[in-house]
């Protein structure tokens, strides 16, 4: 019966309808073994299929073609896309949700105007101080000048005139 | 995953899934091809232009695959490769069934030289006495384990021919491997419903 363990994987149930089982006859043709499987048929399948690829336009390829990758690669690839989309939204939510408040727009206007000349004048003021600071160094003080009535007069005629602040229509 | 799955990726130039096709099928389609042909060489070649031509045109097995499971389609596209190269080979006579009676006499003396020799090359003599189509039905009965069904689908064939065609085989071997019987030529059958 060793035939049948070689074929268990394709072991199939026969259908309901009524078959004749020779277990004898079966028993015997058990001990006609097949070869097995030379690795030579299997190299020679393998180059004739990625042939058969190589053949193909290349633009078939890139639209047929697929790629195989080992699973924990894949897992963990998938993982990184979940961790990286997840940590996307939540930065995303954390701004307000409102519209975002529009740049005023600045609009730029030409308005002509008069330039005024500057005119520096410059004025010396002499401010009277009432007395000298204390504290402030004495300025050296001149002495004042001498009156002399020696040479004064009397005038024979007075004549008084009134004027008014300057206002020549009075 | 399924074999119409594997076949998808396959036939896109998935290596992966055509060594996961081949690995599984592969024993099934050899074995069947090399006891309908009697030659390693030429059981090889069936079957890898077999699977070749799974690839090539995998739209030929979609089409049957309605009603036909992989591995029935593969058994029916090497029974028509190994019967091709019957035909070539100028056995064309001998794949319909001809006179049993003439064919076991003519083959009674072969196996009674025999006697002696290994039971397992008189079993491989014996099947390659029967016809091809009885050798076929016989094969994916015994040794492959096919439903009559499943034959009928690989033959092209309806189920009552089938089971004509593996009784007579069956019949036709008692004969020839009857020195080999623990009760001589007497049939010993059991009948049985699975």
């Amino acid at each position: 019966m060793n035939y049948l363990e070689e074929n268990s994987p394709d072991r199939n149930p026969k259908p309901a309808d009524e078959v004749i089982e020779d277990r004898e006859l079966k028993n015997l043709l058990g001990e006609w073994k097949t070869p097995d499987i030379t690795s030579s048929l299997d190299k020679r399948l393998l180059t004739s299929y990625r042939r058969q690829f190589l053949h193909r336009p290349l633009w078939r390829r890139w639209l047929t073609g697929s790629i195989s990758l080992p699973a924990p690669v894949a897992v963990t690839a998938a993982l990184l896309l979940c961790a990286t989309s997840y940590l996307a939204a939540r930065k995303a939510t954390s701004y307000p949700l409102g519209p975002a408040p529009t740049p005023p727009a600045v609009k730029i206007v030409e308005v002509p105007f008069p330039v005024v000349q500057e005119r520096i004048v410059t004025r010396v003021v002499y401010k009277k101080t009432d007395a000298p600071k204390a504290k402030e160094s004495p300025a050296p003080v001149s002495p004042p000048p001498r009156i002399d009535l020696a040479d004064f007069r009397p005038v024979s005629e007075i004549k008084i005139i009134v004027s008014h602040g300057g206002n020549d229509e009075k | 995953m399924t074999d119409e799955r594997l076949l998808e990726q396959a036939a896109s130039g998935d290596e992966t899934a055509f060594a996961v096709i081949y690995e599984r099928h592969r024993g099934l389609v050899f074995r069947f091809a090399y006891r309908l042909s009697q030659s390693r060489e030429t059981a090889e070649e069936i079957t890898h232009d077999c699977f070749l031509s799974l690839i090539k045109e995998p739209q030929r097995f979609k089409t049957q695959g309605q009603r036909a499971s992989l591995r029935t389609y593969l058994c029916a596209a090497a029974r028509n490769l190994a019967f091709k190269r019957l035909r070539r080979a100028g056995a064309e006579t001998a794949i319909d069934d001809f006179s049993e009676q003439l064919a076991a006499a003519e083959s009674q003396e072969p196996l009674r030289l025999l006697l002696d020799a290994e039971v397992s090359e008189a079993v491989r003599k014996a099947i390659n006495e029967l016809p091809p189509l009885q050798r076929e039905a016989l094969i994916l009965f015994e040794y492959e384990e096919l439903s009559l069904a499943e034959i009928a689908e690989v033959a092209g064939a309806d189920v009552g021919t089938v089971k004509s065609r593996l009784h007579r085989a069956r019949q036709r071997l008692r004969m020839l491997l009857a020195p080999y019987f623990k009760d001589g030529v007497d049939i010993n059958v059991e009948r049985c419903r699975i």
